[in-house]
């Protein structure tokens, strides 16, 4: 496909760029809210959003980028929609099983995940796109609309956040 | 790296592992795609908006044939001239160098409210793009499902036309009728006349707080008039740096005055377009227009369309093209004689409307708008849309290369 024609797809290459993005959008998320199912939603609606924007983006071969921080600005916006549905099907339980898989070592990842799930969204945010995504700190802080300071700021923060509570917890 | 940093590095591999993430897009989320992309501004049941459109009828003293006193645009920006057309039943006198979009087909598509349904759920409606919260209208319970319906935000009301001294795009017109929290845009020299029709009745305080909210600058209303179900307003938008006498040229172009209200019947085209050119033939007035045909998959099209006197609609003829490097075009008859349209690739030469009986006519040409490609993935036309008065729909279009000129 030339340049030339990558403009606002129709459907078919709107399920073709599903397919190639949005998988690691929602695995993004998960890491995000700690939830698959806002995962899902949260990554459905930043697709929707990108592809809605195709033929206004100035590099459309880096659609996942643009995907990538619509899916942390809509999180750390707070805009998104509460979908009542999806609290209730998490308070049930329901997700995590047929969402998730057993882990072998649960006990010391469940507990950093669950430190994880206390820090304020900004700080969750710059942690898994500075050690999941492996974005520098220019690149975390590009994304984030913030300052390479802010970004540093976010994750010194939460990492102290992280070693105290998984220290008080006895973990380390 | 620290120990912390690793062991984090590690759970989030491991977590992001876990999460089942399928590669089939969902087709609620390829719908709610295309909708935003064809600026839908919520889902729900199409096509209401046309029980509750009442237009008004043709103001044909408007559509006389002199326009002397209006000035052309000092720096035109646009390849057309001077044209004369009707759009959701309002004549327009559209200077050359101008450009005049038919919004009206927008109808059609703008939803005037959403409506969801869930089971044994409670419902929350989808607010407008995600960026705001839903107004609820009403809930009304089926059984166990529970559905509710949120009126759409209509902050500009639905466009009819707009005539500008820039290219808007077929989309975006100069105010934010797609509620996209934008405010809508205007290049500071550029100065936009845009009629809309907000459903209900408006007073012009709360059609001038409305417009002053979703639109870039206050608007100059120029006229309001009030139908049985529906307010239209033509208002005119500024830019801080744009010529007075454009803005007096604009506010002479387009007039509300003089008409009643009725119903009227949805636009003849299936998609908005430019209004590229004008003509008269046998005492019927006819335009083209240069769009993308939702119904056909957003093939590039030209429309030729042609009213009676009074302003309704006589016939219509749609030309799609859908690629390759052949000319395609077609004629429809219109008064005594017939108008031919054509879409030429580029190098195709000059267009001609041949017949065997030896008729050949030259047709008139204008470059088809290349901001259509940022609204299909489809290949948008490389060369011109073209028309011409031709004796009767039997022929072709021939092309002949450009005689040498000296």
């Amino acid at each position: 496909m030339t340049e030339a024609t990558l403009v606002e797809p129709g459907t078919d290459a709107m399920a073709d760029l599903y397919a190639r993005h949005v998988p690691s959008a929602i695995r993004l998320a998960y890491l995000l809210t700690g939830d698959p199912h806002q995962a899902e939603d949260l990554a459905h609606d930043a697709f929707v959003r990108c592809v809605g924007r195709f033929g206004h983006l100035r590099a459309k071969e880096a659609f996942d980028a643009y995907l990538r921080r619509a899916v942390v600005n809509l999180h750390t916006s707070g805009l998104r929609r509460t979908r009542t549905e999806r609290s209730w099907l998490a308070r049930e339980g329901a997700a995590e099983v047929r969402r998730t898989t057993a882990m072998p070592d649960v006990s010391a990842k469940e507990d950093l995940w669950r430190a994880l799930a206390t820090l304020p969204q900004r700080q969750r945010a710059a942690l898994v796109l500075r050690h999941y995504e492996d974005l520098s700190e220019h690149d975390t802080a590009d994304v984030m609309r913030c300052s390479v300071a802010a970004v540093k700021s976010l994750v010194a923060r939460g990492s102290e956040t992280l070693r105290t509570a998984l220290h008080e917890g006895g973990i380390r | 790296m620290n120990d912390l940093d690793r062991e984090l590095k590690d759970l989030f591999e491991t977590k992001a592992r876990s999460v089942d993430a399928g590669l089939v897009a969902p087709g609620a989320v390829l719908r709610r795609g295309r909708r935003r992309q064809i600026g839908i501004v919520a889902g729900g049941a199409l096509g209401g908006v046309a029980a509750l459109i009442v237009a008004g009828s043709l103001a044909l003293a408007l559509l006389g044939d002199g326009n002397d006193e209006v000035p052309s645009n000092q720096t035109p920006n646009g390849p057309y001239g001077d044209r004369t057309a009707i759009i959701g039943g309002f004549g327009v006198q559209a200077p050359e160098g101008w450009t005049l979009i038919d919004q009206w087909p927008l109808a059609s598509i703008i939803s005037v409210g959403s409506t969801s349904c869930t089971g044994s759920f409670s419902a929350v409606g989808d607010p407008v793009d995600g960026a705001s919260e839903p107004t609820v209208a009403r809930s009304t319970a089926l059984g166990e499902e529970e559905c509710t319906t949120e009126p759409a935000s209509l902050p500009a009301g639905i466009p009819v036309l707009q005539l500008s001294t820039y290219d808007p795009g077929l989309m975006t017109p100069v105010c934010d009728v797609f509620d996209q929290g934008t405010g809508g845009t205007l290049p500071a020299d550029g100065v936009a006349v845009f009629v809309t029709a907000f459903p209900g009745t408006k007073t012009p305080e709360q059609v001038q707080q409305a417009l002053a909210e979703a639109c870039p600058v206050a608007p100059d209303i120029d006229s309001i008039v009030q139908g049985p179900s529906v307010t239209y307003v033509t208002a005119t938008f500024a830019g801080s740096d744009s010529d007075p006498a454009l803005l007096g040229a604009a506010a002479n172009v387009t007039d509300l005055g003089g008409h009643d209200t009725r119903e009227l019947a949805p636009s003849p085209l299936s998609g908005p377009a430019y209004v590229i050119g004008s003509g008269v033939t046998g005492g019927e007035r006819w335009q083209v227009s240069a769009g993308v045909d939702f119904s056909e998959g957003y093939l590039s099209t030209v429309w030729m369309t042609s009213f009676r006197a009074d302003g309704s609609v006589t016939g219509t003829l749609a030309q799609p093209w859908s690629g390759g490097n052949a000319p395609v075009a077609s004629a429809l008859d219109v008064g005594d004689a017939a108008v031919a349209i054509a879409l030429i690739p580029t190098g195709s030469g000059e267009p001609h409307w041949k017949t065997d009986t030896g008729v050949d006519v030259p047709l008139d040409e204008a470059p088809f708008p290349s901001s259509l490609a940022a609204l299909t993935l489809k290949p948008v036309l490389d060369g011109t849309a073209a028309w011409a008065e031709v004796p009767d729909v039997s022929g072709a279009v021939v092309t002949e290369l450009a005689s040498p000129t000296g």
